[in-house]
């Protein structure tokens, strides 16, 4: 059984109309309604232990769904099911329970985190007033994680603006492993990183993966990142989920020409110099999002069918599902430059 | 066609030196990519170039010869003449360059009056083909376009056109498409590349992105706690870094393959308690006794005492 599942989910994000606009609505001179569609009937499951890389461009809806995910942030349609059951239908004491059991690790650790607070507050606070711990063994429950995630005990009295921002985020991932969490929704959790600090958090993180206890989604624009740390990556473009496999089909059998076109343009380390050719046009906005496949006007096999009918997410075997009409041969795969 | 030569800048109230004694040189329709981290002084070090410098930090030492003058000693009046003339300017965020309560048309027709005696029809017809030449569609529109009506990619076209608009012998771009989508970012840097082919205009191309730089630039220059400590070309450099730096910064990066990135341990050092010796001594995984005594030389492009051999 999935985790976490979530089926059909849409988020609808739609203009605040103040007393104005309501009273001009009545007599037919509003503005026109807008709304943006940040996630559009996506459908993913979270399987145990996992580690879900979920991957777009900006706009894609990719944080959205994560804070959908994480209960943050309510659906407009679809169902949130936890092991089995939707959050939504549980009773309100167990909601909560499942909603603990789902943690967010955020992009900027210095926002994320309370500057009032000590290093220790912060990752105590949760589990002493869940009850999970007992007060009397709360420095052994501190020292427990702060090891788990690299931190020095000395630490432990530091307010944020007095750690490294390599240090803030392990604070940030320890406050969310501290209430045993079994989904961790990581938003771009190392995106604001240097290269090398970077590294040491997703070294942290393939650590903590392996000592399992939680499944993942890892939510990044970094194609790279996302292929090093993920067991199955999703594609998300203007709010629809595009494409989803394991990472190694991915990789070798990308099927949805937005996905190949992702691995073309990511920047490649020890790539030979090449000339850069890119993908055509801008990314279109959501709130005026192209008709039928969202990607037509910058895909180079697009066709009438395309323009006008959206495509199913597909099966097209073994756990592989991608969004696009045709099943275009592959081309051989890009090693770039010699 | 730009010679730096041990360039130093520093904050002027405790003379910490931040640009720490930089000499590199740049020739026409050469990309040089400058990497590091937050901290290495890389965007100091450009901004000394052309005195860009926020208030309380300053040259301290050293020249910066383009054409054969010294932009260092050059009277600030004249140098103004040289920015967005000879020497072009490209930074992350495009609504920082762009005025947004004048027209796109606007301030490119400035920009190209201020340096030339054109007519405005001229000065018009020029901006109306570097933007075209940039990819903006139907341009003769889009010139009475304000900088909010067009979208994160478009703006930084702009901005790159306005840097051509002069045909510069010179650009420095700093982080010019970090905040970019990477396929925007792909559209830039193509565009990048074929205008200074076409131009023959020399490039400093700073950022954090050791990839981006290995598809893109002709020589790297590897910067850490103020100073160069790798330099080399491209195709060197990449198969064969000789800095423990370099080389750390290389195995940290997330390639197919790897199931295990370089744990560089620490942070780099505050510029005004540097170690003795080399500024990487404390996190290098290659230090020696020598290391934390004494600065080391440069030698084949290194600031190392033991450097890595050359792969065969």
């Amino acid at each position: 059984m999935s985790v976490l599942e979530l089926s059909d989910i849409r988020r609808v994000f739609s203009r605040n109309d103040g007393a104005l606009d309501r009273a001009m609505n009545r007599v037919g001179l509003g503005r026109k309604a807008q709304h943006l569609v940040a996630v559009d009937d996506v459908s993913l499951r979270l399987e145990p232990g996992e580690m879900l890389g979920i991957v777009g461009e900006s706009g894609c809806g990719k944080s959205t769904l994560g804070r959908i995910a994480a209960q943050l942030l309510p659906a407009s349609g679809g169902t949130v099911t936890w092991q089995g059951r939707p959050i939504a239908q549980m009773p309100p004491r167990e909601a909560r329970a499942a909603r603990r059991k789902i943690q967010m690790v955020f992009q900027n650790p210095y926002a994320s985190l309370n500057p009032a607070m000590s290093v220790a507050r912060t990752i105590l606070e949760a589990p002493l007033s869940h009850g999970l711990i007992r007060r009397r063994d709360s420095a052994a429950f501190l020292a427990q994680m702060l090891d788990k995630v690299g931190l020095s005990p000395d630490l432990a009295d530091r307010r944020p603006h007095a750690l490294s921002g390599g240090q803030r985020q392990r604070v940030g991932i320890a406050r969310a492993l501290a209430v045993s969490p079994e989904v961790v929704i990581f938003d771009e959790a190392v995106a604001a990183l240097d290269v090398s600090v970077q590294a040491q958090i997703l070294n942290l993180l393939v650590d903590l993966k392996a000592q399992g206890g939680f499944a993942s989604m890892f939510i990044s624009h970094d194609l790279n990142v996302v292929r090093f740390i993920s067991d199955r990556i999703a594609i998300l473009y203007l709010g629809r989920l595009v494409e989803i496999a394991d990472r190694d089909t991915i990789f070798a059998r990308a099927h949805h020409p937005y996905t190949r076109a992702l691995l073309a343009e990511a920047p490649q380390l020890g790539g030979a110099k090449r000339r850069f050719t890119a993908l055509k046009g801008e990314l279109p906005s959501p709130l005026n999002p192209p008709s039928g496949c969202h990607f037509h006007p910058r895909c180079p096999h697009a066709t009438d069918l395309c323009r006008s009918t959206r495509p199913a997410l597909r099966d097209i075997g073994a756990g592989h599902r991608s969004a696009c009409h045709y099943d275009l041969p592959q081309v051989a795969p890009q090693t770039q430059g010699t | 066609m730009l010679t730096v030569e041990t360039l130093v800048t520093s904050l002027t109230a405790k003379g910490t030196p931040i640009v720490r004694g930089v000499s590199f040189d740049v020739q026409p329709g050469q990309i040089l990519g400058v990497v590091g981290e937050s901290g290495s002084g890389k965007s100091m070090m450009a901004y000394s170039l052309i005195d860009l410098l926020p208030r309380g930090i300053a040259i301290a030492g050293g020249r910066v010869i383009f054409d054969g003058q010294d932009l260092t000693a050059m009277p600030m009046a004249q140098l103004r003449r040289l920015r967005g003339d000879r020497i072009a300017m490209i930074f992350q965020d495009p609504m920082v360059a762009l005025n947004p309560v004048l027209t796109i048309g606007e301030q490119m027709i400035e920009a190209v009056l201020a340096h030339r005696r054109v007519t405005r029809q001229a000065a018009r017809a020029r901006c109306i083909a570097v933007l075209a030449r940039v990819g903006i569609p139907s341009p003769e529109e889009r010139m009475a376009a304000y900088p909010h009506e067009f979208s994160g990619g478009m703006r930084q076209r702009v901005v790159i056109a306005i840097a051509f608009l002069n045909d510069p012998a010179l650009i420095i771009a700093n982080e010019a498409t970090t905040a970019l989508d990477v396929t925007i970012q792909s559209q830039i840097i193509a565009e990048i590349q074929g205008l200074a082919a076409e131009t023959g205009a020399a490039i400093l191309w700073i950022t954090h992105d050791l990839s981006l730089l290995s598809g893109f630039a002709d020589h790297v220059m590897v910067m850490y706690a103020g100073q160069v400590v790798e330099t080399a070309p491209a195709e060197r450099i990449f198969p064969a870094p000789r800095h423990p730096y370099t080389a750390a910064l290389m195995e940290a990066v997330p390639v197919p393959g790897r199931t295990r990135l370089a744990n560089l341990p620490g942070v780099p050092p505050a510029l005004d308690a540097l170690p003795t010796g080399c500024a990487f001594a404390p996190r290098c995984p290659r230090v020696q006794p020598l290391c934390r005594e004494q600065a080391p030389p440069v030698t084949d492009g290194a600031r190392c005492h033991f450097p890595l051999e050359a792969k065969p």
